[in-house]
């Protein structure tokens, strides 16, 4: 006791660190409070609704088993909904990170690839809503009063294309989001490259290595770290793809044609679509789905891109 | 084996007037190991990543042998050049980092192995060959970057600053194994440094070059013993040359006391009445009394085999005069001396251009 | 043997000659160049329609994509279109409802992930790192798979079709990208300082206040920036928790103008309401793109 603080001394270092314990709790406890409430509770709220049948306020939730999720898989719509979104995650997924590799072997020799970057990247500050009415405009077909791509193709002798139609609707939204998002990842996968020592470029120069050689042995095997965690980043955000979808394939305020789906559509269909009473039970067994799909997609990504450390 | 040869080649940066390397005439004989010398920014690495085809030439060009490589892309220039960083690939093993360029131009597998396995004995390499970069000393690191270099046996070999990241210690003797295995190899070789040590002991030849323009090109002797100007004068040797304003009268020059006669050459080639004379360390005769400058030690410098004195030298140069007496010599801190430089060993300098004026 | 003589004044080319290597052209570079300037192209075409339409009438938008806007200057109404959107469609009333809930959302999040992240960085608590993953998983988890229970509690409350019921879940929904972001600013920081500030006998609160958080400064600010965009820009809640014309905000005003515009052939007013969510963003891109762009790809460079 009397050793600890002497009068007029400051604390020793470790009587600080004590005090500083002390503020753990009043700092922590009301972003974790919010967190807890808010997400992890209505997280597992959502998987416990899974199991019941329940259409909202004055229905009392009913315990069905795995009732909902053998309803899911007999389901059309629902069918539609999981390939559509793995189709977006690995098609787009794909797409998007082969542009963003293109990118990477021209932009780091560019001038005005700082500009060129700021200008791909800005679609990502767009709202998906606003990006899907645009290309909704744009995409339109209607004879003699065409949206911009089919102004075009016209414009060049083609022939004008029904890209709204139910059929060609997944492609086409799978080209949308690879436009909008391919910024993104070209920024992250560049950030990567910039920090790639210059001499080791110049010394596969000297070697006569060719751009995708170069690629092959440098870039990609440095960046690789970099490219996985990426690759979390677009399973993420792409296994929620939800307002592109809704107002791009469909009219706008009731569901679009179920050939076009997403897990986000029928999760929002199924609980707070304007077509009947709500189906919150099956709804909430195809959210628990969506956090499934990203849970294995994410763990499976992570074990084939593991490796050592890589150090300079 | 080749010679390289740099006719009238320039460099200029964008948005820079002045040349980083301007109008640059050498020619480095087949086999010759030539050092590239000079302060930062000098331009002796920019020549060098010329002759690796690493930067564009704006003026003149470069040959390798008979072959007109300037415009030539590095792979086609039949060089190694080994990087001040090494430039490791830091994800590949030491024998992958040594046999990448071959596997880039599509050796052989069987072939390559063989080439990388002589190289990683020859350079006391083959325990090594399985580690990553990350794993090696910086001494090992700097191995491993020339055994990429020799893999290759090429015509030339280009070496920036390869040993400014080594510890003093082992810098001295890997400068020695540099040295003899270029003896042994025969490989035209230019190597930049800006350690004039280094320059002094490795090169056949050495280039000076200040400010984008060469200065001199002698062999080690022939720099010491007779710099062509004042720039080579004081960036050679060390401690550096003393340099003593003087006044030329008559068929002398004289300073506080001390004169020194010109030669008729000399005197021709003066362009006013003002001169630099170059007085080494070691060109001093040091003395109580007599005829000479009169001087103050300042600082005794004792390394046991040598001792260096500063003096003061009012009045006559700014800076204290350096000089080199056998060690363990009697002088003291405060003791007045006066020195007189010996005269066969001196250098004149016209103090209008900077030139060494003819002995 | 000695060059020194002044090489004739030298007059520097007007671009240095690039170095052999990046001469050549091989196909893929080629092809990487051709893409890159299409795709950018593409982009600055899209923004220029899109500004250019917002001012058009819809046969102008369609017939002729490209054109300067003409009709609605002739007629002396050329902002006709922005003003059918601020006024018909509550565009205006949604603006205002929209930056005020963003502003305070943003202030108050960095308010409450600030603290958080410093007491999961710097107080050196067992478990911390455990606990930064815990946030850092909220961050996987799609809002669909919380928006049920999170609508049927907040009924509970009478909090659905309830702007401030919508800013709780902003709030508290934007957490564990906020935290996670933020352990990375307080993380990188020096310990010097902290250790000065305590030898100088400053509280540990204190030194959180008046040290910590001014260095950590260019961190608040990015959070603050990232998320007033993602909260303008955020669009499935504010569908599911508003339906009142008089709570809407923007994306939601233009999720509902959606259709009724498009029944009524008003591209010049739904083109416009695209342009009013949009542009703010373009206005802030152009003035901030640095610090959004290194913010927003900031955890995943590390």
């Amino acid at each position: 006791m009397s050793t600890a603080t002497a009068p007029g001394r400051p604390p020793a270092p470790g009587a600080h660190l004590a005090r500083k314990k002390r503020l753990f709790f009043p700092f922590f406890l009301p972003a974790v409070a919010l967190y807890v409430l808010f997400l992890l509770v209505p997280t597992v709220a959502t998987v416990v609704l899974g199991f019941t049948d329940w259409s909202g306020a004055g229905d009392t939730p009913e315990f069905t088993g795995l009732a909902n999720y053998s309803e899911l898989i007999a389901s059309d719509a629902f069918r539609y909904s999981f390939l559509n979104t793995l189709l977006y995650i690995v098609v787009g997924g794909v797409g998007t990170f082969l542009l963003a590799f293109l990118f990477t072997m021209v932009l780091r020799e560019m001038r005005g690839g700082k500009v060129v970057r700021a200008i791909l990247f800005f679609p990502n500050i767009v709202a998906p809503i606003a990006l899907g009415m645009f290309f909704g405009i744009i995409l339109v077909y209607r004879p003699n009063r065409q949206g911009l791509a089919n102004y075009l193709l016209e414009s060049v002798g083609i022939d004008a294309v029904k890209f709204l139609a139910p059929e060609n609707i997944t492609w086409v939204v799978t080209g949308c989001l690879i436009w909008a998002s391919s910024g993104f990842y070209i920024t992250i996968l560049m950030a990567a490259v910039d920090r790639i020592p210059p001499y080791l470029y110049e010394d596969s120069d000297i070697a006569g290595a060719t751009p995708w050689q170069k690629f092959r042995h440098v870039t990609l095997p440095l960046t690789w770290d970099v490219v996985g965690v990426a690759g979390v980043l677009w399973t993420i955000s792409a296994v929620k793809i939800f307002e592109l979808v809704f107002v791009l394939a469909g009219p706008g305020t009731y569901s679009p044609p179920i050939r076009s789906w997403t897990l986000g559509v029928f999760v929002f269909d199924r609980s707070f679509g304007d077509q009947g009473a709500p189906a919150y039970g099956t709804a909430c067994a195809a959210a628990v789905v969506m956090i499934l799909l990203v849970s294995v997609l994410v763990v499976a990504l992570r074990r084939l891109m593991r490796r050592d450390v890589i150090q300079y | 084996m080749a010679s390289v040869t740099f006719t009238g080649t320039t460099r200029f940066y964008a948005g820079n007037p002045v040349p980083a390397v301007d109008g640059l005439d050498l020619e480095v004989a087949d086999g010759e190991f030539l050092v590239l010398v000079g302060p930062s920014g000098c331009g002796k690495s920019t020549t060098l990543r010329m002759l690796a085809g690493l930067e564009g030439v704006d003026d003149g060009t470069i040959h390798i042998g008979d072959r007109d490589v300037t415009d030539l892309p590095p792979k086609e220039r039949d060089i190694a050049m080994v990087f001040q960083n090494y430039a490791l690939y830091p994800h590949m093993t030491v024998a992958e980092n040594i046999g990448f360029h071959l596997k880039i131009a599509k050796v052989a597998k069987t072939d390559r192995e063989a080439k990388v396995r002589d190289a990683a004995e020859l350079l006391g390499l083959t325990d090594y060959l399985d580690r990553k970069p990350a794993k090696l000393s910086g001494g090992q690191r700097q191995r491993v970057a020339m055994g990429r270099a020799i893999v290759r046996s090429p015509q030339v070999f280009c070496m920036d600053e390869p040993l400014s990241n080594l510890d003093a210690k082992l810098r001295v003797q890997t400068r020695t194994q540099i040295a003899s295995l270029q003896r042994r190899l025969g490989v035209t070789t230019i190597y930049v440094t800006h350690d004039q040590v280094e320059a002094m002991t490795m090169g056949d030849r050495v280039a000076v070059l200040k400010d984008g323009v060469l200065q001199q090109c002698d062999t080690p002797i022939g720099l010491f013993s007779k710099p062509a100007n004042l720039f080579v004068a004081g960036f050679i040797g060390s401690p550096a040359m003393n340099l003593v304003p003087a006044r030329a009268s008559g068929e002398s020059a004289a300073v506080g006391g001390v004169t020194v006669p010109l030669t008729p050459a000399q005197r021709a080639g003066l362009t006013g009445d003002d001169l630099v004379l170059g007085v080494r360390p070691e060109a001093w005769r040091v003395s109580g009394a007599g005829p000479g400058l009169s001087a103050v030690v300042e600082v005794v410098e004792e390394l046991g085999s040598d001792q260096y004195l500063y003096c003061v030298v009012d009045g006559v140069v700014s800076e204290p005069i350096a000089v080199r007496t056998p060690g363990m010599s009697p002088w003291q801190r405060g003791e007045k001396v006066v020195l007189a430089p010996v005269a066969e060993s001196l250098h004149v300098f016209d103090k209008g251009t900077g030139e060494r004026l003819p002995d | 043997m000695t060059t020194t003589a002044p090489a004739g004044k030298r007059t520097p080319p007007r671009k240095p000659k690039p170095a052999p290597t990046a001469r050549g052209l091989s196909p893929l570079r080629a092809l990487g160049m051709a893409v890159v300037w299409l795709f950018t192209a593409l982009n600055v075409l899209v923004l220029y329609w899109l500004v250019a339409a917002a001012f058009k009438t819809p046969i102008e938008i369609f017939t002729k994509p490209f054109a300067l806007p003409r009709t609605w200057f002739e007629r002396g109404q050329p902002f006709r279109n922005l003003l059918y959107a601020w006024d018909n469609a509550g565009f205006g009333r949604a603006f205002l409802i929209t930056v005020v809930l963003v502003a305070v959302a943003s202030v108050v999040i960095v308010l409450l992930a600030a603290p958080a992240a410093y007491a999961l960085t710097r107080l050196g608590v067992r478990g911390s790192g455990g606990l930064t993953n815990l946030f850092a998983i909220g961050m996987g988890i799609p809002f669909q798979t919380v928006v049920i229970p999170l609508f049927i509690g907040m009924a509970e409350f009478d909090l659905t079709n309830d702007l401030f019921g919508l800013f709780l879940i902003y709030v508290a929904l934007s957490l564990p990208f906020t935290v996670f972001l933020l352990t990375g600013f307080f993380r990188s920081l020096p310990d010097e300082l902290e250790e000065a500030a305590a030898i100088d006998g400053a509280s540990p609160s204190r030194t959180f206040f008046t040290i910590m958080l001014p260095l950590a400064r260019g961190g608040l600010i990015t959070a603050l920036i990232l998320n007033a965009i993602g909260l303008w820009n955020e669009t499935l809640l504010s569908i599911v928790f508003l339906n009142e014309n008089a709570n809407f905000t923007l994306a939601r005003a233009l999720f509902a103008f959606n259709s009724a515009a498009s029944y009524q052939s008003e591209y010049g007013g739904l083109v416009a309401g695209v342009a009013i969510v949009v542009l703010p963003m373009l206005v802030l891109y152009l003035l901030l793109a640095r610090r959004i762009i290194t913010g927003l790809t900031l955890g995943a460079g590390k």
